[in-house]
């Protein structure tokens, strides 16, 4: 042991002895700060009025995943389909432009290709201007359209270009346009109640899929073969 | 064998506490006095030659790009010419592992070569910083009595001019560090710009270089002592056999200032037997850690050989041969024999190959073109209005050259049936990664069940890129 015990702590690691001396001023300071940033941010965010990792990420989806439809939109007011050159030029550009690829699935003269034909009055998830604008931002995924058609954001007055030219084109009558799929299209605003049902039949079908499969999820540890 | 008769409980001896603290852990100022001699000359040559690299380098292009690049938030890094993506993050960890052995083999058999020549805190802080504050301040003598001086207006002409600089150098380091992840023009845009457009860029600059200033100007060795792991674990890497900053006590001991001997008194005491140390203390007046090297290898030296060419140079007055702190083992001093070939050795080498070979070998046949063809998420399957039945896949192509790539997409099995790509990917840039989208068309006769197993061909101008196997569902309603 050293003439100045005090110095030394009573452990050995394999003959090494530690010394105890004083800490630096700037080493201790900081260690401090990072306890008492440790205890302030633990309360902050876990114990009181901070908002939570799942608070933060509700806030993140609701941010992006904002749709023109809902309670804002339906505040505005009405809307209507922009008549204007500019905007339905503005639509054209984005529909057959690369970042969206509107028309390489519904053409380029909206006939219809992998996509349904937009030029008749016949449609498959509603015809009016909120649901057209809404199927944009929503897109049809298991039919290959992703969000705005490939995934790349457009804002809602984009969308609104867009849909305005669609609606333009309507009754354009293109040549070879793609035929009408009897099981799904449904005439604008002639048979609302069956376009009602076959909504509710589709939503359906998605939930007792749902269903079912949660059922059999919760079935596997029991089910006896 | 002792290296120095001061026993190992002696009150303030130098195994108590490191040399620039205190008792009561404040900090103790070292003013090293500028070394000269040739190694610090070696020293310098090779400092200019990196701090020309480093400060060169981002604005250096190859072939139309960087020459070296470490684009963290685009994740592309180019290494000297060669461009690397996240794809080749086995690469990194082989590199890591590969970096991790060299060291501990390097310092097994050289000591902390790293620490005293080639690491940035020794470089910037030896070369450049302390350079300005011998050219401001004066050398260490004027510099300590200025500091115990109290302020006049020369003082603080001198002081404010010393860290003003010290701050405009560290700015100038910070934004070279920037041009490293951003690349150098993209740091000239934004150094031309006003800056009232980057107020936040500037802001973090300013912290940064404040950070680089504070290192520099006041942390100085704590970093190499306190901070540096690789520092800290030198103990467990050099032994006895390594070759580092020795002092030879065998040829030193005992030391003692030189006595002039006069001949005109004839007695018959014997001379005083010395070593060649004349107690000079000129090896603890260059040290930057404050040590005295005559106590052996300590935890705050780095290797830097300024006391090798204080030392020379007092022999070279008294006229001894130089050496007498030199670079060796402290076995090669006790037995006359320097030991390289030991197990240690000899363990690190073996491991050191191996893993060299492997990142070599897996450096060099890395591909230069990543190709991912993968059906897309959630779709099943189209019909056509011919009956044709489509499935929708996704393409994405990096491409690691330093020139535009051409892409084109080929069914080669079944053999009817049609690609048609959505959207332009017709050519990936270099450096590079492009996603797109096609989809497959398979007439209907093709279709035998419900999954179908298809390989497209990968081509650039023709040469086959890779083959991809990859499925086709098709529903048939009845």
């Amino acid at each position: 042991m050293s003439a100045n015990e005090k110095l030394l702590q009573d452990h050995e690691a394999d003959g090494i002895q530690e010394l105890d001396n004083d800490l630096p001023l700037w080493w201790f300071v900081g260690f401090v700060i990072t306890v008492v940033f440790a205890v302030c941010y633990m309360v902050n965010y876990h114990l009181a009025w901070g908002p939570s990792s799942k608070d933060e990420y509700r806030s993140e989806v609701a941010a992006f995943t904002h749709e023109p439809e809902g309670a804002e939109a339906q505040a505005q007011g009405p809307i209507e389909p922009l008549t204007d050159f500019a905007s339905l030029d503005a639509g054209r550009i984005i529909f057959t432009g690369a970042t969206n690829n509107c028309f390489t699935c519904h053409r380029s003269d909206l006939g219809g290709q992998v996509g349904p034909n937009l030029t008749d009055d016949y449609w498959i998830h509603g015809c009016d201007l909120r649901t057209i604008m809404k199927n944009i931002t929503t897109g049809f995924r298991d039919k290959g359209m992703l969000p705005y058609g490939t995934g790349a954001r457009l804002t809602d007055q984009q969308v609104l270009q867009v849909a305005s030219f669609i609606l333009s084109k309507k009754g354009s009558n293109p040549p070879n346009p793609k035929p009408i799929d009897p099981e799904r299209d449904v005439q604008c605003g002639g048979d609302q109640a069956q376009a009602d049902a076959a909504k509710e039949k589709e939503e359906k079908a998605g939930k007792d899929d749902h269903e079912r499969r949660e059922k059999h999820d919760g079935k596997k540890d029991e089910r006896k073969k | 064998m002792s290296l120095t008769d001061v026993p190992a409980d002696a009150p303030e001896s130098f195994r108590e506490r490191t040399t620039s603290l205190e008792k009561d852990g404040g900090r103790k100022w070292l003013y090293p006095k500028q070394p000269a001699g040739r190694f610090y000359t070696a020293r310098t040559v090779v400092s200019v030659f990196l701090l020309a690299f480093l400060f060169g380098a981002p604005f250096i292009r190859v072939d139309g790009h960087p020459f070296m690049l470490f684009d963290l938030i685009g994740r592309r890094f180019v290494l000297f010419g060669l461009a690397f993506f996240p794809q080749d993050f086995y690469l990194v960890v082989l590199g890591a592992l590969t970096l991790l052995v060299s060291i501990f083999l390097f310092t097994a058999l050289f000591g902390r070569v790293w620490c005293g020549w080639l690491c940035p805190q020794t470089v910037f802080l030896e070369m450049l910083f302390r350079r300005i504050e011998y050219l401001i301040e004066g050398s260490h003598l004027r510099q300590r009595r200025l500091d115990s001086e109290p302020m006049t207006p020369a003082k603080l002409i001198k002081k404010g001019a010393k860290h003003a600089i010290f701050f405009g150098l560290s700015f100038l380091i910070g934004n070279t560090f920037l041009a490293y992840l951003i690349g150098g023009d993209e740091l000239w845009r934004i150094v031309t710009d006003p800056p009232g457009r980057h107020v936040v860029g500037l802001a973090f600059m300013l912290l940064f270089s404040f950070l680089f200033y504070g290192v520099f100007a006041w942390f100085r060795e704590q970093a190499c002592i306190v901070v540096c792991p690789y520092g800290r674990y030198q103990s467990a890497l050099m032994d006895e056999n390594t070759v580092v900053v020795t002092y030879d006590f065998k040829r030193g001991e005992p030391r003692g200032k030189l006595v002039r001997i006069d001949r005109r008194l004839r007695s018959n005491d014997p001379l005083p037997q010395r070593g060649d140390c004349v107690d000079c203390h000129q090896c603890v007046e260059v040290c930057p850690t404050g040590i005295d090297i005559r106590n052996g290898i300590q935890l705050e030296c780095v290797n830097c050989t300024a006391c090798i060419d204080a030392c020379d140079a007092v022999m070279d007055k008294v006229r001894k041969p130089r050496g007498l702190i030199r670079l060796t083992s402290q076995t090669a001093v006790e037995a006359g024999l320097a030991r390289w070939i030991t197990p240690r050795v000899i363990g690190y080498a073996a491991v050191w190959v191996l893993i060299t070979s492997l990142f070599a070998y897996f450096l060099l046949t890395r591909p230069m073109t990543e190709v991912l063809i993968l059906r897309q998420a959630g779709t099943v399957s189209e019909r056509q209005a011919n009956g044709d039945f489509i499935n929708f896949y996704v393409l994405q192509v990096v491409n690691k050259h330093s020139y535009d790539v051409p892409v084109e997409v080929r069914l080669l099995s079944p053999r009817r049936g049609a690609v048609t790509m959505l959207g332009e990917m017709s050519s990936v840039p270099r450096l590079s990664e492009r996603g797109g989208r096609f989809f497959l068309a398979l007439p209907a006769e093709e279709i035998t069940s419900a999954d179908t197993n298809v390989k497209f061909g990968v081509y650039s101008d023709g040469q086959l890129l890779k083959e991809v196997d990859t499925r086709f569902l098709a529903l048939k309603a009845n």
